[in-house]
C-alpha cells in the first residue's frame, strides 16, 4: 500500500464536512470513510482528525451527540448543521477554484 | 441560532469541563479500540495488537490537549488554572513569595511616590493662565558677580514703567505681620503676608474666589488700605462667612479692609501666605526710590510669541538708559530672566532627580532580584517543566504558566506598592524640600494616575521578570532535562553565568546608591562641623515687631529696644540679651554699598558688604569675639538727628577688614554709604561718615554659605519696625520664655513675638532639607543593599544545593570545612567583586550629578569611595557565608546519596 498523501492545508475541513453531509458519523467512521472513498489515497491521522472535529463543532458547523452505534456501544456522532452546509458549499467553491487554478498552471506551464 | 449553540457549547465546556474531558476520553478510547480490533482481525495477538494501535495512534495526551485547545474558552480556563496553580506554588514557598512581593512593593511604592512628587513639582504646569509666558526676573551683576539678586524697588518701578515686552510685570515680597480684628474672642496673631504689586493676580491670571482684585489706584502710597486673604484664613477666622467683604482688620496696627478671598489652591508665592496687600501701601516712600536695597521678587507675563532673551535684553537697555540719565547713582545693571516654573523648582530639581534616579535603581534591583529568584526556581523546576513537555504541553502554554506566576507576584507587589505610595506621597508632600513653595494646601490629593502608574510598573515588571526565565526554562528540551538530572555535579554554565551577571548588576547599583548616601552623610557631618561663629547652646531667639503707629521714629524705637534689653537681662537665668536686625544663620540680611574715605572717589564704583544692625550687647549675647578695638556703647546710637551730620560708628567683620583694609589698621578708617550720598544729592541732607571702631570674628550668614564681608551698624540708630532678640541663658532656654512674654506685656501689650526657637533648633531647621534628602537616599541605599544581599544569598544557596554531590565527593576525598566554605564563598564573591568594581567606576561618573547637594566634599570624595566598597563587600561575604555554612555541615554520605 503506497503511503497516503499528506492533506493539503485546509482541505481536512472540506473532507470532514463532505463526509458527514451524507449521514451522521462518529470519528472512527469518518476516518474510515475518507480512506475508503479516496481509494486509500487519503488518510487522516487521528492526531489531526479529533482536534479538527472539535474545532468544527466549536464553530457550530457540526453538532455532536452520543448515540448507539454499529460498533456495539455508544459513540459520539457528528451531524452537519445548516450553517455547516453553507460552509461546505463555500469550501467546495474554494476548492474548485484552487484545483482548476492548479490544473491550469500544470497544463500551461 | 448558531450563535446560541456556540455560546451554549462554550459554556458547557467551560463549566463542565470534567464531563467534557470524560467525553473526549471515551471518544478517543473508542477509536483506539477499533484500531486494536483491526490488528486482531489481521491475525495479531491481543497484546501485540494493542501496542501496535497505541503506536499508530501517537500521543493520546497530545491529541487531547489539542482538542481542548480547539475550544477557545481554554484561554479563560487556562488562566484560571494557571492562577490557582500559581497561588498554590506561592503558598508553598512563603519565604520566596514574601521576598518577591516585599521587594517589588517597596520598589514600586517608592517609585510611584517619588514620581508623583516629581510630576507635581516638575512636570505639572503651574496652576496659572498660560504659565509658559510667566518669567521670573532678577537683577544681575549687583555685587560684581553674575549671581542673581532680588530686585531693588527703584529698579523695579523703572522696569514696570518702561517695559514693552511684558503685558504686565509685578513685584512681591513676604513678611510676617500682626493680624488683629475688632471681633469677640479674636486674639492678635502673626500671619505671613505677601506685599505685592496690585496687578500680581492679573499677571498670574488668577481670580479671587470671592470679591475683586486690587485696583490700580489701590497700589499707591497713601491709598485706602485693602487686603485679600487666603481660603484657609477665611475658614479659620471668619468661618467661611460670605458677608466678610469690607470687614475691617488690622495689620501691624494699620486699618485694612478685606476685599477678596483667594481660591484654596492659590499658593503663590508660598502656601504659608495668608494675606496679600498692595506693595506700595506697605513701602515707605523713601524706600520706593532706592536702587540699592534688593528685596523684591519680580514676575512678568510676556507678550505672546516673544522669546525670553528679548525681555532680558530690553531690561538691560532700560537700565542702561537710566544709568545714562543718572550717571552718579547706583542703578541696576540689567536682568536675568528665567521661566517662573524653573525659578520655583530651582531648589528642588536636583534633589528630585537624584531621588528619582535612586528609586529607579531600587526598582531595577528589585526586578533583577525577582528575575534571579524566578530563574533559580525555573531551573530548579526544570524536571517539572520537562515532564509537562513530555505530557504534551506546548511551549507557549508553559511560558504562559510561568508568566502568570510572575504576574501574580507583580500584581500583589503593585497593590502593596500603591498602599506604600499613598503613605509616602503624604509624607513627601508635607515634608519634601520646596513643598511649601510649590504645593497648595489640598492640592496634594493622590492622583488616580498614580495607581495606573503603580499597576503599569507592576504588570510590566511581572511580564519582563517572568518572560526571561520562562523562555529560558522552556527552551530546555524535555528529553535533555529528564536525562540530565540523573547525576548533576555542576550547575549548568550558561544559566549560571546569566545569574552571575544579574548579581553583578545588583551589586553595582547598590554600590552607586551607597556612594551617594555616603557623600550626603559626609556632607552633613561637614555641615555640622562648620564653626558658625555664634554660640548655639543655651540661646533662645525670637522676633518682635513694633506697631508702627506707636513707634514712628528712631528715638521711640531706640528707647523701647533699650528698655526691652534691660528688662530681659534682669530675668533670672538670663546672662545676656542682644538685639539685631536679623536672626543669625538665617541667611544674608541686607546688602549696602559704600565708599571708603581717603580713597579715590569714583561715583558708581562702590564696594558692597552685608549689613546687620545690632545693639551694644549683641556680640556678647551671640558669643562673637571682639578681635580689635571696641564694640558699640549706648552713646554710639542715641540722639541721631538727620539734619546734623556727625560721625557714626561701625563694627566690621574680620573678612571685611581683610578684604577692604588689608594694608593697615582698619580702626579709625571712615566710610560713607551710597544711599546716603544719593539722599545728599536729591534732598540736600549731607551723607554722614561712619568710623570703624572695632573688628569682630566672622559669622557665616547661613550654615552652608560662605563667609562674606559684613558690617554692623548700631541698631539704636537705624533700627526699624522690628528686631530679632537673642537671649543667652544659664538654664534650659525655653524655660525663660514665660518671663520674657511677661516682661513684653508689661512694656507694651501690643508687641507680638514670633518665631521662638532655640539656636540649636534653628540650625536643625536650616539643615532639615539636607537631612531629609539624606535619610531618603540612605533608606533607598539600605533597601538596595538588602535586596542585592538576598539575591546573592539566593544564587549561592542554589549553587550549593546543585553541587551537593560534588561537595560530598570533595569532603570524602579529604577536603576540610575551610576548603569547602572557601570554595562556596569565592564562587559567590566573584560576581559581587565585579559588581563593586563596575559600581565604583559608574559612581565616579555619576556622582557629579550630586554636586549641588554636597557641602564640603567633592563628588569623588576619597573617604566615601574608600570606605563604602569594603562595607558592601562584607555584606556580600556574609550573604555568601550563610549558604557556605550549610554546605560545610553536610554529611558526606548523605551528600553523595543526594538526588
Amino acid at each position: 500500500m503506497p503511503k497516503p498523501a499528506d492533506l493539503l492545508q485546509g482541505t481536512l475541513d472540506l473532507l470532514i464536512l463532505k463526509t458527514v453531509a451524507r449521514e451522521p458519523l462518529h470519528g472512527w467512521g469518518i476516518s474510515k470513510r475518507i480512506q475508503l472513498l479516496s481509494g486509500d489515497t487519503l488518510s487522516v491521522g487521528q492526531g489531526s482528525l479529533y482536534p479538527a472535529l472539535h474545532r468544527l463543532e466549536h464553530q457550530g458547523w457540526i453538532r455532536a451527540e452520543w448515540r448507539e452505534s454499529d460498533l456495539g456501544r455508544a459513540a459520539k456522532f457528528y451531524t452537519l448543521t445548516r450553517e455547516g452546509r453553507k460552509q461546505l458549499e463555500r469550501e467546495i467553491k474554494t476548492w474548485d477554484r484552487l484545483s482548476s487554478a492548479v490544473r491550469l498552471l500544470i497544463e500551461s506551464a | 441560532m448558531r450563535f446560541a449553540r456556540i455560546v451554549g457549547h462554550r459554556f458547557r465546556s467551560l463549566l463542565r469541563h470534567s464531563r467534557a474531558d470524560a467525553d473526549l476520553q471515551r471518544e478517543l478510547d473508542l477509536h483506539l479500540e477499533q484500531l486494536t480490533k483491526e490488528y486482531i482481525a489481521a491475525g495479531r495477538s491481543e497484546a501485540d495488537a494493542r501496542a501496535a494501535a497505541r503506536r499508530d495512534f501517537g500521543s493520546l495526551e497530545s491529541t487531547k490537549e489539542q482538542c481542548r485547545d480547539m475550544r477557545r474558552v481554554t484561554v479563560v480556563e487556562d488562566v484560571l488554572k494557571d492562577l490557582s496553580y500559581a497561588f498554590r506554588l506561592l503558598k508553598r514557598s512563603p519565604g520566596f513569595t514574601f521576598t518577591a512581593v516585599g521587594s517589588l512593593a517597596l520598589g514600586i511604592g517608592a517609585n510611584t511616590a517619588i514620581f508623583t512628587i516629581v510630576s507635581l513639582f516638575l512636570l505639572r504646569p503651574l496652576p496659572f493662565e498660560r504659565p509658559e509666558r510667566l518669567v521670573a526676573l532678577f537683577e544681575r551683576n549687583v555685587i560684581g558677580t553674575e549671581q542673581q539678586t532680588s530686585v531693588a524697588p527703584g529698579n523695579f518701578l523703572n522696569w514696570q514703567e518702561s517695559s514693552a515686552t511684558f503685558e504686565s510685570i509685578s513685584a512681591y515680597t513676604s513678611q510676617a505681620l500682626t493680624l488683629s480684628a475688632d471681633m469677640p474672642g479674636f486674639e492678635p496673631q502673626r500671619v505671613m503676608a505677601c506685599a505685592c504689586s496690585g496687578n500680581l493676580f492679573a499677571t498670574l491670571g488668577v481670580s479671587p474666589l470671592v470679591g475683586r482684585t486690587f485696583r490700580a489706584d489701590e497700589d499707591r502710597a497713601g491709598a485706602p488700605r485693602v487686603a485679600a486673604i487666603s481660603y484657609d484664613l477665611w475658614q479659620r477666622l471668619f468661618g467661611g462667612s460670605s458677608d466678610l467683604l469690607g470687614t475691617p482688620i488690622e495689620l501691624n496696627d494699620q486699618d485694612y479692609r478685606v476685599i477678596a478671598v483667594m481660591p484654596r489652591t492659590f499658593a503663590f508665592p508660598s502656601r504659608t501666605i495668608e494675606v496679600w496687600v498692595p506693595l506700595l501701601t506697605m513701602l515707605p516712600a523713601p524706600l520706593q526710590i532706592r536702587h540699592d536695597l534688593h528685596f523684591l521678587q519680580v514676575v512678568g507675563r510676556m507678550r505672546p510669541d516673544l522669546r525670553m532673551e528679548r525681555a532680558a535684553a530690553e531690561i538691560d537697555s532700560i537700565s542702561a538708559a537710566y544709568k545714562n540719565a543718572h550717571p552718579n547713582e547706583s542703578t541696576g545693571k540689567g536682568a536675568h530672566a528665567i521661566p517662573l516654573h524653573d525659578f520655583l523648582v530651582s531648589n528642588v530639581r536636583t534633589t528630585l532627580l537624584v531621588l528619582l534616579t535612586a528609586v529607579a535603581c531600587v526598582l531595577l534591583i528589585a526586578c533583577v532580584n525577582l528575575a534571579n529568584l524566578m530563574l533559580t526556581r525555573a531551573v530548579a523546576r526544570g524536571r517539572e517543566i520537562g515532564i509537562r513537555f513530555a505530557l504534551g504541553a506546548g511551549r507557549g502554554r508553559i511560558v504562559r504558566q510561568l508568566v502568570t506566576e510572575s504576574l501574580v507576584l507583580g500584581l500583589a507587589g503593585g497593590t502593596a506598592g500603591a498602599a506604600i505610595a499613598v503613605w509616602m506621597v503624604r509624607l513627601l508632600a508635607a515634608r519634601a524640600p520646596g513643598a511649601d513653595a510649590l504645593l497648595a494646601p489640598g492640592a496634594v490629593a493622590v492622583d488616580p494616575m498614580l495607581f495606573v502608574f503603580a499597576f503599569g510598573i507592576a504588570i510590566a515588571t511581572g511580564i519582563a521578570v517572568g518572560l526571561v526565565p520562562a523562555v529560558r526554562g522552556s527552551r530546555v528540551a524535555a528529553t535533555n532535562e529528564l536525562n540530565d538530572r540523573t547525576r548533576s555535579s555542576t550547575a549548568g554554565s550558561a544559566t549560571g553565568r546569566f545569574r552571575d551577571a544579574l548579581v553583578t548588576a545588583e551589586v553595582a547599583m547598590s554600590l552607586m546608591l551607597l556612594i551617594a548616601a555616603g557623600l550626603l552623610i559626609h556632607s552633613l557631618t561637614r555641615l555640622y562641623d562648620v564653626q558658625p561663629g555664634v554660640r548655639l547652646d543655651h540661646t533662645l531667639t525670637m522676633s518682635v515687631s513694633l506697631p508702627g503707629v506707636r513707634y514712628p521714629d528712631a528715638a521711640k524705637r531706640s528707647a523701647l529696644f533699650v528698655e526691652l534689653g534691660d528688662r530681659l537681662r534682669a530675668l533670672p537665668g538670663v546672662t545676656s540679651v542682644g538685639l539685631s536686625s536679623c536672626t543669625p544663620l538665617s541667611g544674608p540680611c541686607n546688602i549696602l554699598f559704600f565708599y571708603i574715605e581717603g580713597r579715590p572717589f569714583v561715583p558708581g564704583s562702590f564696594f558692597a558688604a552685608h549689613e546687620r544692625s545690632v545693639d551694644p550687647q549683641y556680640f556678647a549675647a551671640a558669643g562673637i569675639p571682639l578681635l580689635r578695638g571696641r564694640t558699640f556703647s549706648r552713646d554710639d546710637g542715641v540722639g541721631f538727628d538727620a539734619q546734623h551730620p556727625r560721625i557714626g560708628k561701625l563694627v566690621i567683620s574680620n573678612a571685611m577688614a581683610k578684604q577692604f583694609f588689608a594694608d593697615g589698621d582698619p580702626i579709625g578708617k571712615r566710610i560713607f554709604f551710597d544711599f546716603e550720598l544719593q539722599r545728599e544729592r536729591n534732598q540736600g541732607i549731607p551723607a554722614p561718615r561712619y568710623e570703624v571702631i572695632g573688628v569682630v570674628a566672622d559669622v557665616v550668614p547661613m550654615l552652608d554659605g560662605p563667609i562674606t564681608p559684613t558690617l554692623y551698624r548700631p541698631l539704636l540708630d537705624v533700627g526699624n519696625g522690628g528686631a530679632s532678640i537673642l537671649v543667652h541663658t544659664t538654664v534650659e532656654p525655653q524655660s525663660v520664655l514665660g518671663g520674657v512674654r511677661n516682661e513684653m506685656r508689661q512694656i507694651d501689650p501690643g508687641l507680638v513675638i514670633a518665631q521662638i526657637r532655640t539656636m540649636e533648633d534653628l540650625v536643625g531647621r536650616s539643615t532639615a532639607d539636607r537631612r531629609f534628602t539624606m535619610l531618603l537616599i540612605i533608606a533607598f541605599a539600605a533597601l538596595a543593599v538588602l535586596l542585592a544581599a538576598i539575591g546573592l544569598y539566593g544564587v549561592v544557596s542554589y549553587a550549593v544545593s546543585t553541587r551537593t554531590a560534588e561537595i560530598g565527593i570533595r569532603m570524602a576525598l579529604g577536603a576540610t570545612p575551610t576548603d569547602v566554605s572557601r570554595l562556596v564563598v569565592m564562587q559567590g564573591l566573584k560576581p559581587a567583586l565585579a559588581g563593586i568594581v563596575l559600581g565604583l567606576i559608574s559612581a565616579g561618573f555619576a556622582s557629579h550629578l550630586l554636586r549641588s547637594l554636597l557641602f564640603g566634599v567633592t563628588p569623588v570624595d576619597p573617604l566615601t569611595f574608600v570606605a563604602v566598597p569594603p562595607a558592601l563587600l562584607a555584606v556580600a561575604a556574609l550573604a555568601c557565608y550563610m549558604p557556605a555554612l550549610r554546605a560545610v555541615r553536610l554529611d558526606p554520605t548523605t551528600a553523595l546519596r543526594a538526588e
